[in-house]
């Protein structure tokens, strides 16, 4: 019997791979997801004042450390990525364990940021604001996680 | 199959650089609270910033057009969806309804 290789490696409609197509049909429907989400707290922030109040509880600086974890894990990845279609099989791998030393820090960060936040009362259920907050952080851990 | 990327690591370092500054102009533009520099410091850079990520971190500029096309449409779904519902939830009334539950004695926090 010989080996096959899955349909998914060996046609494609587009001229696009099919797993690479998958993947951007993935992304799309976050765009519904995350846009919603994000439409409705844009919305929300503009036409109740409570909200800006609500939004200075927040921490900034670890707001600003993860969002330059993130940048910069992002741009491991890329970089694994061109080393991957280089042939630079120990590049890539360092690449992306750096891309996963990323995400393990932003969790870290994230950890300590809501466990501030959580000591000083600003839970899940004290408002619309932090529901808001936390559901869309989660959210975002999840489907980066899956 | 697909489109691959020639782009050197150079220009990948250029662009987070560009990112990072963007970063620091959306994170100094809500401190002078100023709704106008807010809204755009804080919203418009965050979807130019998505947009950069796009194109030149996840190859949009040299993918097929089949993915920008499908990526267009999820936004203008998004849209649809959301805006098509939004004026049922921000208002309390329109030109020939008005909204009968009395939000106030809704349990929770009806009012954010």
């Amino acid at each position: 019997m010989s080996a096959t290789q899955p349909i998914a490696t060996t046609r494609s409609a587009t001229g696009i791979a099919t797993g690479k197509l998958a993947v951007w049909w993935v992304l799309g429907s976050e765009i519904v997801i995350f846009g919603g989400l994000l439409a409705s707290y844009i919305m929300l922030r503009l036409f109740h004042g409570s909200w800006g109040a609500e939004a200075a509880h927040t921490n900034t600086v670890a707001g600003a450390i993860n969002t330059f974890v993130l940048l910069t894990s992002s741009l491991f990845m890329v970089l694994a990525h061109h080393a991957a279609e280089h042939k630079e099989r120990d590049k890539a791998f360092r690449y992306i364990w750096m891309t996963i030393g990323g995400g393990l820090i932003f969790l870290i960060v994230k950890g300590i940021e809501w466990s501030g936040e959580i000591a000083h009362g600003f839970t899940l259920t004290k408002s619309l604001f932090w529901s808001f907050y936390y559901t869309a952080a989660e959210m975002k851990i999840f489907i980066a996680w899956s | 199959m697909g489109a691959s990327s020639t782009t050197s690591p150079k220009r990948y370092i250029k662009i987070w650089v560009l990112l990072l500054g963007l970063l620091v102009i959306s994170l100094i533009g809500p401190t002078l609270e100023i709704r106008v520099v807010t809204l755009i410091t804080a919203f418009g850079i965050a979807i130019v910033k998505a947009a950069i990520v796009a194109s030149e971190f996840m190859h949009l500029n040299v993918e097929k057009r089949y993915i920008a096309y499908m990526l267009g449409t999820m936004v203008l779904l998004c849209i649809l969806f959301y805006f098509g519902t939004a004026p049922d939830i921000m208002k309390a009334d329109g030109q020939n309804w008005s909204r009968s539950i009395n939000v106030e004695n809704v349990k929770g926090d009806a009012h954010p």
